[in-house]
């Protein structure tokens, strides 16, 4: 694999489920760069989400189990922290949920973006209903769950990993944009917080 | 008329010749076949490929020389736009066995496949490699293509540092 040319492993990359892409960024420094080729994040990102532009979404992050903490840092973005080890006898953990809510009258609309879910060991992102229980959510290709009704719009997020989380683990943030950024495209935010995450 | 078969040389400086339909199976040699039309034929220096791949990839090529020239499909995304990876699934049982090789001949293939252009079969080869990753985890990965965990402590604490966990939290 080392000899391969870039371009080349990038396009064995486009055969891979998100799940997989994601746990490839824990093998060494080569693979994570690769691994967190923009263009490749973007692709899998943007079509993960079942998001429609011109709809407007109320988010709130709400604890999945008692060992979840949920931090605001601000109106922008939140932090999920784990209070205690979560044990999983699958081996996937669920961590975050966020619940959502279509408001049909508004014209406005907000967007969510989890803000780099893979950034330590977070394997697959899904979207799951507010209020429907974890054995009711379908399980996609890429190791998420989701859940959509469709016409209200219920919807969520949850990020899971292979390995247990410990105590005190900031497992993702979630952000979405102010009302400014209203107007701005799906593909240019998503671009903006792919550079912005490139510089850290 | 051109005649029938095509001498190419090899890295390891060997002489093969090669029926002209099968090398234009490959987009680089086709192009140079073109680009020397008319001139006398000498061997196409391949100083890219060993004999011993150049052999397999010719034996792919007699396997599908009269499969249909490929078509781009374009991918359109379903109602729940989804993201969907393509499709890495291997139907042929003959291409099944091709593959199964050795992962240093898998890659020498796959390299020359990309250097002389040929789709299917460098389609194939990517294929084969997404599989050999799919569902592993990262230790499995490792395992298989040998490669060393060179991310260290200080690179995961960096990671922690940039989302704001804090000492007292671990």
């Amino acid at each position: 694999m080392e000899g391969l040319p870039e371009e080349v492993v990038l396009h064995i990359f486009d055969f891979l489920d998100i799940v997989t892409l994601s746990s490839l960024r824990l093998i060494s420094t080569k693979w994570r760069s690769l691994a967190d080729d923009a263009s490749l994040w973007q692709k899998v990102l943007m079509k993960s989400f079942p998001l429609q532009v011109g709809q407007r979404w109320m988010w709130k992050i709400q604890k999945t189990s008692p060992d979840l903490e949920v931090f605001d840092y601000g109106y922008s973005a939140r932090h999920v922290k784990i209070s205690s080890r979560q044990e999983k006898a699958d081996g996937l953990h669920p961590a975050i949920c966020v619940g959502g809510e279509l408001d049909n009258d508004s014209s406005e609309y907000w967007e969510v973006i989890i803000n780099d879910i893979a950034r330590r060991s977070i394997v697959g992102v899904g979207v799951a209903a507010m209020g429907v229980r974890m054995n009711d959510l379908l399980w996609d290709e890429f190791g998420g769950a989701y859940y959509s009704d469709g016409c209200t719009g219920h919807s969520g997020v949850l990020a899971m990993s292979y390995e247990p989380y410990q105590k005190g683990d900031v497992i993702g943030v979630l952000q979405w944009s102010c009302a400014e950024e209203a107007t701005v495209s799906r593909s240019v935010l998503m671009h903006q917080h792919l550079k912005k995450r490139a510089k850290l | 008329m051109a005649s029938e078969s095509i001498s190419v040389t090899t890295s390891d400086d060997q002489t093969i010749q090669l029926s002209r339909k099968h090398a234009q199976m490959s987009q680089t040699i086709n192009s140079m076949l073109e680009d020397s039309v008319g001139a006398d034929q000498e061997a196409i220096p391949l100083p890219n490929v060993s004999s011993e791949v150049l052999k397999k990839v010719i034996d792919w090529c007699t396997h599908h020389e009269n499969d249909p020239a490929p078509v781009e499909k374009v991918k359109k995304l379903n109602k729940k736009r989804e993201y969907k990876a393509k499709n890495s699934t291997i139907s042929d049982e003959w291409d099944k066995n091709f593959v199964n090789a050795e992962l240093r001949v898998i890659v020498d293939i796959l390299l020359a496949a990309n250097y002389l252009d040929v789709k299917g079969l460098f389609e194939l080869m990517c294929k084969h490699i997404a599989n050999e990753l799919k569902g592993k985890t990262p230790d499995q990965i490792r395992e298989r293509f040998g490669i060393q965990d060179d991310l260290t402590e200080e690179d995961k604490a960096a990671m922690r540092k940039a989302w704001g966990a804090t000492k007292n939290d671990s």
